[in-house]
């Protein structure tokens, strides 16, 4: 039933498809999503590969390859020929990985070629049921008098990394404590038993605007466009905690440039699109709009700027 | 009423003709999938979820729904007829479920599994409809020490799950504790006995674990031997699939009592309808005047996990829909459905969706009233597979099960991890050690290891802080109480029997 | 004296010959230890033990391991004093199943779908010899169209239907 809607679907696309140009894609193109069915980076890959249907007029076949914080789906795309047919979309766990995992089975640097960074949207620190202050300098006053217990979804996950960071560019006394997962991470700080969690705006933004948990600070300099009423880390004299959350594409290591930019190029065009726009407007995140070679910056920065955190905090030892 | 109004908005909602269709579609696909050994709810509905791009969210989620607790209905099936769970948490009916079968009475097992689970997910609706917000309240209460709490009573319960000695039924528990260590450490990070795999990083599956140790390892045991006589033709008649006067009388308590467990363990997220079954079973057995009869097709023993089950299936939605916090696999991937169409549940949901709300609820009814329906008459049918010649079964049932294995996370690793399993499950079989326990410590395990490091983080290393605590404190001394209980009534029986013997001798 | 245990039902009724001593809950006791001891030693030579109230990842596996072995040897050593019974090991049926199993995980990904079904079932005939070739044949092409249809025509799993790969 699922395949005849899928095809009725396809087909009703493919009568208004504007035909592809050029020798990009000549078959179908999988798009590889290193976590399961129905998470927030399949939720994003989903609507993108129907829009990248109608721009390639080629099929883009998503493949759920979940595992080891995303590294079995990372691994399998390293070891696709770099022609572009094999694509990769995946978070910041990608640049986290490398520096808690010893054995990774390919290089960070030279078998995976940045393309496109889709979605940036930046990371909030949250307070529940337990915690008084209303932003992060309060927070830091509180910790004055207790021990803030700062939640994660699991050793080595982002939000884990941002707050070691926290705690080291604040001083903030603090002990961090991890849970299995986004979800209990958030029970167990409505419940009070729990103080913070840090997530970017799409994962935490709904439960504040629930009013179940407050937003203490955006992590950046400035105020976030799409959050004026969130206060800045920067506001309570809190420097050099404003790393971003991202999704972006990636490519097999060595692929050509030109062909990069083309794949860079049809990104943008179907992040443009409304379907992907209104999925940005429900997130509170913002379109990437960066060449490949600006985006491997970052990504090489963040690598290097998490692995530093590692060998300082002794995460992952 | 507001009570009333809601629940006309919500069939209103649920029998229009689209929504009624998904609805029959979820649990008629849901009950062949759970029937299916291998296949479990999660696999089924992850196959199916990019159809919710194309539908309607309250239809979308009415049919993903009704395959979830579609499957807990058709999962005691193959546990009944073949000592194979469909799904994890019917893995327990196995344990009476099975011999019922091979006493002929295979009928009367699916026929009051269906009573029982149409019971379990009535009491699970009503709970949902009229206490969401109140137990989602409750639910938040539960902190890493009312969480280890509940464990370690749920572990002290596991022991006393099969009728092996003491010793061996411990062993079990603290070998699938063991087990469940493989994988990454959830509080250090570390990766403990992966040996460099990067599929063992995420530890074993409990499917993969569930179906090796039941379902493979019962083929590796059954192929090549000698089977036991040919099964009734008679259990297929009609006559011998309706439960006696006795039958009923034995199961309404545990039906209810089913329930009331599974409604509580399903409505706290991160248990869920497996542990639900287990607590309902060991309870059953505890509580029994004639423990004994339990693994020997017990009626009880297969009424009360698969009410629990059923219960724990609909009380599940509580806290993904009032808190939009997800308590399992399954239940993610209902919220992904929601998220889909821009809808974010959380307490507002019930006022601002509600019909998306008391539709799915009333939907619930529906379907499990079409699965009361639907599921009678199968009996028979199922009954009639009995009759294949198990030589030509087996191969098929080989096949599904790996292709359930691979289904979840595409990774062939799982196949061989079934395999695994099977071949220990076959070697204890033989070393006459039981796989119940086994399972439940794997399951409990992790949440008992976790759950106490979390604790102790947060009560800054003093464990007085988590004995004082109200509801923690409650637990623990129960669970001593239930202890000491075990303990002291192994002695006594031990010791009569001793007399009896010697009186017997002399 | 151990109550009956149903899980082995199927394969009660052989060889119920009585041996000297309990074989079976001796080597299922010695296994268990061996095991639990293993565990022990592994954990206590990679992962940090931390304290009772600060525990690093070696203490459950430790702790647990060393309880296995316990438990081992309550179940071993009074096996040697008691009487048991046989126990067949069936190596035909555990190999060919294995196989069978082992096949498809090899082929999935290489081949699709409705050849690696066909090759599972008809492997796993082979484990007794009561399925004539033609008709293993005729059970695994059904097999193989029966899964078809439910998990790719039905259920939409995304997995090539069949393919080559050389």
């Amino acid at each position: 039933m699922k395949a005849l809607i899928t095809a009725a679907a396809v087909a009703a696309l493919g009568a208004g498809v504007a035909h592809a140009q050029a020798d990009f894609p000549t078959g179908p193109v999988t798009l590889i999503v290193p976590y399961g069915t129905g998470g927030s980076t399949d939720m994003t890959a989903r609507p993108l590969a129907i829009e990248l249907e109608e721009i390639w007029g080629q099929p883009v076949v998503i493949q759920n390859r979940p595992g080891a914080g995303s590294m079995i789906g990372t691994t399998e795309m390293t070891q696709a020929a770099p022609d572009g047919h094999t694509l990769l979309i995946n978070t910041a766990a990608i640049t986290t990985a490398p520096a808690i995992q010893a054995d990774l089975q390919f290089d960070p640097v030279d078998d995976v070629t940045p393309i496109s960074l889709l979605i940036t949207s930046p990371y909030v620190l949250t307070g529940g049921s337990n915690v008084n202050a209303d932003d992060l300098a309060g927070l830091l006053e509180e910790s004055q008098e207790r021990t803030i217990f700062m939640s994660t979804a699991g050793p080595g996950s982002s939000g884990h990394f941002m707050s070691e960071l926290v705690i080291s560019a604040s001083g903030l006394n603090a002990d961090i404590v991890h849970f299995g997962g986004g979800g209990e991470a958030y029970t167990n700080m409505m419940g009070g038993h729990a103080d913070t969690y840090i997530s970017t705006t799409a994962s935490v933004m709904p439960y504040v605007n629930d009013g179940r948990i407050k937003a203490l600070a955006v992590l950046a300099p400035e105020r976030f466009e799409l959050l004026p009423d969130v206060p800045s880390s920067g506001e309570a004299g809190v420097t050099g905690v404003d790393i971003e959350g991202w999704v972006a594409v990636f490519g097999p290591g060595g692929m050509d440039e030109e062909l990069a930019n083309r794949i860079n190029a049809d990104l943008a065009q179907a992040m443009a699109s409304e379907r992907m726009q209104e999925q940005l407007e429900q997130n509170y995140a913002v379109a990437g709009n960066l060449t490949p070679a600006e985006f491997r910056e970052i990504y090489l920065r963040d690598m290097q700027i998490w692995q530093n955190l590692a060998d300082e905090r002794g995460i992952g030892q | 009423m507001d009570l009333l109004a809601n629940f006309a908005l919500g069939l209103e909602t649920a029998i229009t003709p689209t929504n009624l269709f998904y609805c029959f579609a979820g649990v008629f696909l849901g009950t062949f999938v759970g029937v299916i050994p291998g296949i479990g709810p999660l696999a089924a509905i992850s196959m199916l979820f990019p159809i919710t791009f194309y539908l309607d969210p309250t239809a979308a989620l009415i049919m993903l729904a009704g395959i979830y607790y579609g499957t807990t209905y058709g999962g005691s099936t193959a546990s009944i007829l073949l000592n194979m769970p469909g799904a994890t948490s019917a893995a327990v009916t196995c344990l009476d479920g099975y011999p019922m079968a091979q006493k002929g009475r295979a009928g009367i097992a699916l026929f009051m599994t269906t009573i029982a689970s149409f019971t379990g997910g009535s009491i699970g609706i009503i709970m949902l409809s009229l206490f969401s917000p109140l137990i989602a309240e409750y639910a938040l209460t539960f902190g890493p020490a009312e969480y280890f709490a509940l464990m370690v009573l749920g572990l002290v319960a596991a022991s006393t799950i099969t009728n092996s000695t003491p010793s061996k039924g411990l062993a079990m528990v603290v070998l699938g504790m063991l087990i469940a260590t493989v994988g990454i450490d959830s509080q250090s990070g570390a990766a403990r006995f992966t040996f460099g795999s990067m599929s063992l990083m995420e530890g074993f599956g409990i499917s993969a674990m569930a179906m090796g140790l039941f379902g493979i390892g019962e083929i590796l045991s059954s192929v090549g031997a000698k089977r036991d006589g040919k099964i009734d033709k008679s259990s297929a008649r009609l006559r011998n699939m309706i439960p006696s006067r006795d039958d009923w009388a034995r199961s309404w308590r545990p039906g209810l009592r089913g329930s009331a467990i599974g409604s509580f363990f399903g409505a706290l997220p991160g248990t869920g309808p497996s542990i639900a079954s287990f607590m309902a079973y060991a309870f059953e057995k505890r509580i029994s005047a004639t423990p004994e009869r339990f693994g020997n097709g017990a009626i009880e023993g297969v009424v009360a996990p698969e009410s629990a089950n059923n219960a724990a299936d609909q009380t599940a939605f509580i806290p993904t829909l009032t808190l939009g916090i997800p308590g399992s696999a399954t239940m993610a991937l209902m919220l992904g459905a929601l998220m889909v169409h821009g809808i974010q549940p959380g307490p507002t949901l019930i006022s601002q969706q509600p019909s998306l709300f008391w539709g799915l609820v009333m939907s619930f009814w529906i379907g499990n009233l079409l699965l009361l329906v639907l599921n009678l008459p199968l009996i028979g049918l199922w009954v009639r597979l009995l009759m294949v010649p198990y030589h030509y079964l087996y191969p098929a049932i080989l096949v599904f099960v790996c292709i359930g294995a691979y289904s979840v996370r595409s990774n062939p690793a799982d196949v061989v991890m079934v395999l695994g399993f099977g071949v220990l499950g076959y070697v204890m079989r033989l070393a006459d050690l039981p796989a119940a326990p086994l399972l439940l410590g794997f399951v409990l395990g992790p949440l008992v290891e976790s759950q106490f490091r979390r604790a102790m983080v947060l009560a800054q290393g003093d464990f007085t802080v988590v004995m004082t605590r109200p509801i923690a404190g409650t637990v623990l001394a129960l669970t001593a109480l239930l202890l000491f209980w075990t303990l002291a009534s192994t002695y006594l029986r031990y010791r009569r029997r001793t007399k009896t013997t010697l009186s017997a001798q002399g | 004296m151990v109550p009956d245990c149903k899980e082995g039902d199927r394969t009660r009724g052989e060889g119920e010959e009585e041996l000297e001593r309990n074989y079976r809950d001796a080597f299922a006791g010695l296994s268990l230890a061996i095991f639990g001891g293993a565990a022990v030693l592994y954990a206590l030579s990679k992962y940090p033990m931390g304290t009772v109230t600060r525990m690093g990842p070696g203490m459950m596996p430790v702790t647990l391991g060393a309880i296995l072995l316990v438990f081992g040897i309550i179940i071993a050593v009074p096996a040697l004093f008691q009487r048991g019974e046989r126990v067949e090991l069936r190596f035909r049926a555990l190999i060919v199943l294995s196989a069978s199993i082992l096949s498809f995980a090899l082929m999935i990904r290489e081949f699709g779908l409705v050849p690696s079904v066909f090759a599972t079932t008809l492997i796993a005939t082979f484990a007794e010899s009561k399925v004539t070739l033609v008709r293993a044949l005729i059970l695994s092409a059904s097999t193989a169209l029966l899964t078809w249809s439910i998990f790719i025509l039905g259920l939409g799993l995304t997995l090539p239907s069949y393919r080559w790969p050389f």
